[in-house]
């Protein structure tokens, strides 16, 4: 994959095109804008963007025809926004409607415009705004043209006299031009109105430019079949043709004042809300009405995904934006660009829930996913963000946690139960149970406990991923190609995207298939509400598994907002932990304020950052198999290494007593002669939270311990120690106690001591 | 900084005397540094604190992975 292909991954994207009612709008009023500030009651500001368009608010306000009704989508549920109320309203509600004067260097250029109506006028008021010399030849005695028929004629002049107050230009009334040779100028306007005098120039004119066959010439407005409002929007066009032309010498315009926006039918994809039907009002609205009307406005714009995304969010960016970020972080400019977006491509929780809600079905997962890939082939992604992951799954992967069992006889299994490598990290007794029950459906059930694989994919790190399948793989075929089946819903997304060949079944589908009148029974009927992990959203049948299987036991289930194919990621997926702390932190706090109920989720690591968090949630595995694991039980991380330990020596041994492997904590796993650690919650917290094992402050305590390098408080005794191990630098600072270590302090950093213990004094 | 108010109160374990503020070489990410922190005049030992390490340290950290 080349980097410009990065691109093609939102190439479909519509967010920040013109919405329907902008692109049909002849004057290009940018609605979004003129509608978030009524909306906030800003009428003024909106009359200014709205001026800046129309040139003559006072008189568009009233006369404009709105084709921005006929494609409003709001028409889909109910009717179309009244915009043409809304911006009388921005008018009568602006104290201060007087025009910016301009300060444009004079032009020795004349400019001759025939007709004073609208298209001629808004020709005028471009110009003289930039400061060239117009003279306006009007047939009657007054400005207007048809306008007259609709508006009284001293709206018409008041508008005039305003929009023209700081552009002063030579209005020459009762002129009627008959020959262009009766004028002496350096370009020419006709703009003479319906069925008016065209001097024969019409054929064969520019319809783009406007421009006409003779040299420096121009027609436009109602004159070649305009409405009125696309009369002015001729007028501002032409002001533009003219002064290219008198600047260059060419008629052929300003191809961005003519190419035209086509309705986005990809708007016509978003849903309407709930109708909200328009006051009916007469005349000009208050501005109560007229703020009430604006808020009916979608301001259209399609932003589901972010709307759906904590990590856009966070970054404040959407998807085109971040393809180009991406783009430019995979090929930096030495000393000029950075890697931009080396931490966005490490922040995203690889849900998928942006494809899923989005109408074009953009793939950000993946396009961040592919990038964390570059990344690491370039070398350049950094190595602490999925550090402690990659450690992790080696654990995982290695002699001590490490389980393939298969039966010992030749017979072929049934099953392979694949429970993934954090399950039994989370607590051996889930593994166990679920094991045993497997069993009861195949006595002759292999087993394999290891990881899928999914970390390396997140660090970028695929050679080693495909090396982790490859192992699954030829174990899979060992023991006779049976049907795998997973607990952890990722392992089943990994599964189904990378080892295809692979036949996968959730555990969930299993035990609903196969109830078991031994399960433990709710008999108070307890309400929960499911947490779906993000990786089910691809498994309908384990959603609907599991939710039978809670009613089974005699749970009523709470269905959350985010739930089904629209699951959220709970903040551990994609491991952002390392790379986005406060993001992380700002996605469970989200996640487990969605309901008070207690959770009930069906991946370990949903079940473990919520308790981590507070939130009372159980893995459904506990409550089947009455496992006794408390609702808000914190697995250490250490813990983690040594359930991993524990899991394997009772299912390698002969009787795998669930009982007793649940029970197996750290203190029992650390050898009686290890001394003791005394850890605060609060400083647990602080260590989990920064990915800090008791593995490693052990390894720091006795290395300064055994080697003297120390440092000690004279106030208050404290000793601090500290080592780096592999990419982290550890300090801890403790006290001693008789048999162990009471910790008073635990912090690490990324940055490495360069020169420690090289002896500055003696340089 | 307050590693200055620090300094005084602490010795080296292993060289029995104070630390003083030294200059201290790191490196992450392709790019060195210096800084002066508390270290062991005679060993070279050095120490920092967690303010530091949370604080100043961090920033630099995030502004090299982005960069």
């Amino acid at each position: 994959m080349e980097i410009n292909d990065f691109a093609n991954y939102t190439e479909a994207c519509f967010q920040g095109t013109p919405a329907p009612c902008m692109s049909v709008c002849p004057l290009k009023v940018d609605v979004r804008a003129v509608i978030e500030n009524v909306q906030n009651g800003n009428f003024s500001a909106a009359y200014r963007l709205y001026r800046n368009q129309v040139v003559f608010p006072g008189i568009v306000s009233r006369i404009c025809h709105q084709p921005c009704q006929l494609v409003c989508l709001r028409n889909q549920s109910d009717l179309s926004i009244e915009l043409r109320k809304i911006e009388m309203a921005c008018v009568a509600y602006t104290n201060k409607r007087d025009p910016i004067s301009f300060n444009a260097p004079k032009k020795n250029k004349r400019v001759a415009i025939i007709g004073a109506g609208l298209s001629g006028m808004a020709c005028a008021n471009k110009l003289v705004s930039r400061n060239y010399e117009v003279m306006v030849y009007e047939k009657e005695a007054f400005p207007g043209g048809a306008l007259k028929k609709t508006l009284p004629q001293e709206v018409i002049l008041a508008e005039f006299e305003l929009e023209f107050k700081h552009a002063r230009f030579n209005l020459i009334p009762s002129r009627e031009i008959v020959d262009l040779s009766e004028i002496e100028a350096d370009a020419i306007y006709i703009a003479t109105g319906k069925n008016g005098r065209t001097f024969g120039l019409e054929p064969d004119m520019n319809r783009d430019s406007l421009g006409s066959q003779q040299q420096g010439v121009f027609l436009g407005g109602e004159l070649i079949g305009s409405d009125p409002i696309t009369a002015i929007e001729h007028g501002v066009r032409v002001s533009h043709s003219i002064e290219k032309y008198l600047k260059v010498n060419l008629m052929d315009g300003v191809p961005s004042t003519y190419l035209k926006d086509e309705v986005e039918e990809k708007y016509l994809k978003l849903k309407i809300s709930d109708p909200l039907f328009p006051e009916a009002i007469d005349g000009v609205m208050t501005s109560e009405q007229a703020i009430s009307e604006a808020k009916r406005c979608l301001k259209c714009d399609c932003n589901i995904c972010v709307n759906s995304c904590e990590m856009m969010q966070h970054f404040k960016k959407k998807p085109l934006r971040i393809t180009q970020d991406v783009m430019a972080t995979m090929r930096p400019v030495e000393q000029f660009s950075k890697r931009i977006a080396s931490r966005l491509i490490n922040s995203c929780n690889q849900c998928g829930l942006c494809e899923t809600v989005c109408p074009e079905s953009i793939d950000m997962e993946e396009e961040l996913l592919k990038a964390r890939h570059f990344l690491f082939k370039d070398k350049a992604m950094p190595a602490a963000y999925h550090d402690f992951w990659m450690r992790d799954m080696a654990f995982a992967n290695s002699d001590e946690a490490y389980i393939f069992m298969t039966p010992e006889q030749k017979i072929k299994s049934k099953y392979l139960f694949f429970p993934g490598c954090q399950l039994g990290a989370s607590a051996p007794g889930y593994v166990t149970a679920a094991f045993e029950f497997i069993k009861k459906l195949d006595h002759y059930a292999s087993i394999l406990v290891g990881c899928c694989g999914v970390p390396a994919d997140w660090a970028g790190d695929e050679a080693l991923r495909d090396q982790v399948h490859a192992q699954i793989a030829s174990q899979w075929k060992e023991a006779g190609e049976p049907l795998v089946v997973l607990a952890c819903p990722t392992c089943k997304k990994t599964f189904s995207q990378y080892l295809p060949d692979i036949k996968t079944i959730s555990l969930y589908q299993v035990m609903a298939l196969n109830p078991d009148p031994r399960w433990k029974y709710d008999d108070e009927k307890n309400v929960v509400a499911i947490f779906d992990p993000c990786a089910s959203r691809y498994d309908q049948p384990m959603q609907k598994s599991v939710r039978s299987l809670l009613t089974t036991i005699g749970y009523q289930v709470e269905e959350l907002s985010d739930q089904g194919e629209l699951a959220k990621c709970c903040s551990y997926g994609g491991h952002i932990q390392a790379v986005n702390p406060g993001l992380k932190q700002k996605i469970v706090t989200d996640r487990v304020n969605q309901a008070n109920y207690p959770y009930v989720t069906y991946c370990s690591n949903c079940r473990d950052t919520f308790a981590s968090a507070g939130k009372e949630s159980d893995h459904l595995l506990n409550l089947i198999f009455d496992l006794g694991i408390e609702s808000t039980a914190v697995v250490s991380l250490s813990q983690r290494w040594q359930n991993r330990i524990a899991l394997k020596n009772s299912l390698t041994g002969s009787v795998a007593d669930t009982k007793t492997v649940e029970l197996a904590t750290s203190e029992q796993a650390i050898p009686k002669s290890a001394p003791r650690l005394v850890i605060s919650p609060e400083l647990r917290k602080v260590m989990n939270a920064q990915l800090i094992m008791d593995e490693d402050v052990m390894a720091v305590i006795s290395n300064g311990e055994t080697t003297g390098n120390l440092v000690i408080n004279q106030v208050n005794s404290d000793v601090t120690a500290h080592l780096t191990r592999g990419l982290i630098t550890y300090w801890v600072t403790y006290q001693k106690l008789s048999d162990g270590y009471e910790l008073k302090n635990v912090y690490a950093h990324r940055m490495k001591i360069a020169d420690e213990f090289s002896n500055p004094a003696a340089k | 900084m307050d590693n200055n108010k620090q300094e005084c109160e602490l010795i080296c374990g292993k060289c029995q005397v104070p630390l003083q503020m030294e200059k201290v070489e790191f490196n992450y990410m392709n790019h060195q540094f210096r800084h002066d922190f508390p270290r062991c005049p005679v060993c070279g030992q050095v120490y920092i604190m967690e303010e530091i390490v949370n604080g100043k340290m961090k920033e630099v950290e995030t502004a090299l992975e982005d960069k």
